[in-house]
């Protein structure tokens, strides 16, 4: 791995607006429900009102706008770049492509992990201001104490992140052929906008990668099952390893004519 | 002039589809030259530029850099080479010296004062906090010059390297360029601008439709022609290359 490689696109993507924008964004998300919680109660808004339950719920409901961030985000680092020719910068340069790839693989694995721990702080920093910190972590109706809430909080995140990989590889896929911001980011879109086509189907919904992302986390510590645990790992690497390999190929064999 | 081959390439073929881009060129570029590589827009020498450096794949030929071959010791060759392929692009929401300073990142041995001594070189100094979006086109130039030089390279490739400049600018670079010629550099510089290059170039090669019609020393080709200037030559050779197709 090269690391002045993978530090230059972390000192791209964190000098980027759009990081500091997808923060605010997330941050509206948090006071939002917990506005809409004070106001209209828990009928209107399915919410536990204390500030150690709101990350483990922000960590559940994020991936709505986390998997439209991955994908500006991966445009960004890829297409906009074929596109306009910076990736000339780096490729004229005694680095090889496949280093290149590998380095924005790291970047954007940081960018979800980023967004994740950054989601878990501000929801305790909301939760609590708006509801006192309580005496327990209730998600799906169960209750941990505050220990084991902070500690499936992360583990939830940490989880989260490897559907998060794997669908950002097929956005990296998709941004290297197509050098198109809008068709990467729109195929994203229309990723997340059939998935209920994978949820309303037993047969289909675990080869989602979108319905990984969602429930993926959810699956180690509710309703535990070894064979569908198994299976939704098989999915998500699979997803990753054709991915990456296409991708791999796709950027070697690319012509840079921007 | 030694003589030594910096940049050769063989045969060299690009293809997009039916068109054939870049048919069998092959061009050979000496130690201490500046190299014009001459043709008219869409004659293909941007894209024999993009192959040279890497940046295209050929579907047939070769390029030697400094007696490396381009596809099996990439590092090697690419090492030897700093260029601007087309139009120079930065990251537009970071300043002249964050985007320099990414570039002598992957430069072993390169560092600020390195960025610092290639903004001096081309006069953007001054400049060196702004942001590249309030960088006109001819600044653009400059900065994607220094950054070509920043690891001393001893090839230049500069694709149109006078476009967007004013009269000053251009005179500035033209300047720059034979020094760091006599400083030991050896310039490759693709332009349609055929007075300029006469003034500034010892060696040309001419490229029309793809196909290399001639190379050789701009005094030798003179001699061996009618044509009172590259201009005329130019006309000439290509009016002919036409001709035969």
């Amino acid at each position: 791995m090269n690391r002045k490689l993978v530090a230059n696109e972390l000192f791209k993507a964190f000098r980027l607006k759009k990081f500091y924008l997808f923060m605010i964004l997330i941050g509206i998300v948090e006071v939002s429900n917990v506005l809409q919680y004070k106001a209209k109660g828990p009928e209107h808004i399915f919410l536990y009102p204390n500030g150690q339950s709101l990350a483990i719920q922000m960590v559940g409901g994020l991936p709505q706008i986390m998997v439209v961030f991955l994908a500006i985000f991966v445009a960004d680092m890829m297409a906009d770049e074929l596109r306009h020719g910076t990736v000339k910068l780096t490729l004229l340069r005694q680095v090889g492509r496949r280093e290149l790839l590998h380095a924005k693989i790291v970047s954007m694995f940081f960018f979800a992990a980023a967004m994740l721990l950054y989601t878990i702080v501000s929801s305790y920093v909301v939760g609590t201001a708006a509801f006192g910190w309580g005496d327990r972590t209730v998600f799906e109706g169960t209750s941990f104490p505050p220990a084991a809430g902070v500690y499936m909080t992360l583990q939830s995140a940490l989880l989260s992140l490897l559907p998060y990989l794997g669908f950002g590889l097929l956005v990296l896929y998709i941004a290297i052929v197509t050098a198109n911001m809008g068709i990467t980011i729109g195929v994203a879109l229309g990723l997340m906008i059939i998935e209920p086509i994978f949820q309303h189907s037993d047969a289909l919904v675990n080869y989602s990668i979108i319905s990984q992302i969602y429930f993926f986390h959810l699956q180690f510590w509710k309703d535990f099952s070894p064979g569908k645990m198994i299976l939704s790992i098989a999915v998500i690497c699979a997803y990753a390893a054709v991915f990456y390999l296409g991708s791999v190929s796709a950027f070697r064999r690319k012509d840079i004519a921007s | 002039m030694s003589g030594r081959p910096l940049l050769e390439t063989r045969e060299l073929t690009k293809r997009f589809g039916e068109r054939t881009a870049v048919d069998g060129v092959g061009i050979r570029v000496e130690e201490g030259d500046i190299y014009g590589f001459l043709g008219s827009n869409g004659s293909g020498k941007t894209t024999v530029i993009r192959l040279a450096t890497g940046l295209m794949h050929p579907d047939s030929g070769e390029v030697r850099i400094a007696g490396h071959n381009l596809k099996t010791e990439f590092k090697q060759a690419i090492g030897h080479v700093g260029a601007i392929v087309e139009n120079p692009a930065f990251y537009p929401h970071l300043s002249a010296f964050d985007n320099l300073k990414l570039m002598a990142n992957l430069i072993p041995g390169a560092g600020r004062r390195s960025v610092q001594q290639a903004l001096e070189t081309v006069g953007l100094q001054e400049r060196a906090g702004d942001k590249v979006r309030s960088f006109s086109l001819g600044m653009r130039q400059r900065l994607g010059l220094a950054g070509a030089l920043l690891h001393r390279p001893k090839l230049v490739i500069l694709d149109e390297p006078t476009n967007g400049l004013d009269p000053q600018g251009m005179r500035e670079i033209k300047e720059l360029i034979v020094r760091l010629r006599d400083e030991g550099m050896t310039f490759m510089l693709s332009s349609h601008l055929l007075h300029e290059v006469e003034q500034l170039c010892t060696r040309v090669g001419v490229v029309h439709r793809g196909k290399l019609l001639m190379e050789g020393k701009v005094e030798d080709l003179l001699r061996s022609s009618e044509a009172r200037s590259l201009e005329a030559l130019f006309f000439e050779t290509v009016g002919s290359g036409a001709a035969v197709r």
